[in-house]
């Protein structure tokens, strides 16, 4: 094989490894863009998480979302919501370029840590005698 | 930031650990009725809960030390 030959095939070979490693990319995204187990039965609709729990989403299909586009599926115990106890006083803040959620409210104010609310999706707490969920 | 009183009750959201279109779903504790993000608020989709509706309240989307100048006394979840 002459030089310029060779160096055609490291140059095809190259290519090559893009596009599979382009194309594994591009499935693994796509399987992840909806990835519930769908049961149905008896005219009802379930999903099936990956505890093995299933979920009724008959009415869910009615109310216009489709039962194969539910995603992930960790099961409820998964995340752990937080409540009131988290909250600490403004001494023990944050660092002060941290992103938060604020609500305030007469002589009250709160403020949730975004990034914090994202571990555990929802955070239940009375806010100026107000039951508040406050979700990211 | 929504309201999670209705008609009287008061529920207890939690994840669900679903999501859909990369938008979480979340559960109330007393129903098991599944909640999603609808304009201005919360909407049930599943469960006896369904058709509901808790509604989105005032909030500030900002930084710690911008709310702390304006709220010295405020509460915070670090």
């Amino acid at each position: 094989m002459t030089k310029p030959d060779w160096e055609a095939a490291m140059r095809l070979m190259g290519i090559t490894i893009a596009l599979v490693a382009l194309a594994i990319a591009l499935v693994q995204c796509t399987s992840h863009k909806g990835d519930a187990v769908v049961v149905r039965e008896n005219a009802r609709v379930y999903i099936v998480d990956r505890t093995g729990e299933r979920w009724d989403v008959s009415e869910a299909e009615i109310a216009g979302f489709n039962a194969e586009g539910f995603q992930y599926g960790l099961g409820r115990d998964a995340l752990t919501p937080l409540d009131s106890g988290a909250l600490t006083n403004a001494a023990s803040g944050p660092e002060p370029f941290v992103r938060v959620i604020g609500m305030a409210s007469g002589d009250e104010a709160s403020a949730f840590s975004v990034a914090t609310l994202r571990e555990h999706e929802v955070l239940n707490a009375t806010l100026a005698g107000k039951p508040v969920a406050v979700g990211y | 930031m929504y309201s999670r009183e209705i008609e009287g009750t008061i529920l207890t959201l939690r994840a669900s650990g679903w999501s859909y279109k990369n938008t979480f779903v979340l559960m109330d504790e007393e129903t098991g009725s599944l909640w999603y993000p609808a304009y201005n608020g919360l909407r049930s989709f599943q469960g006896s809960n369904a058709g509901r509706f808790l509604r989105r309240l005032d909030s500030e989307d900002t930084t710690w030390a911008d709310w702390l100048r304006r709220h010295p006394n405020s509460a915070v979840l670090r």
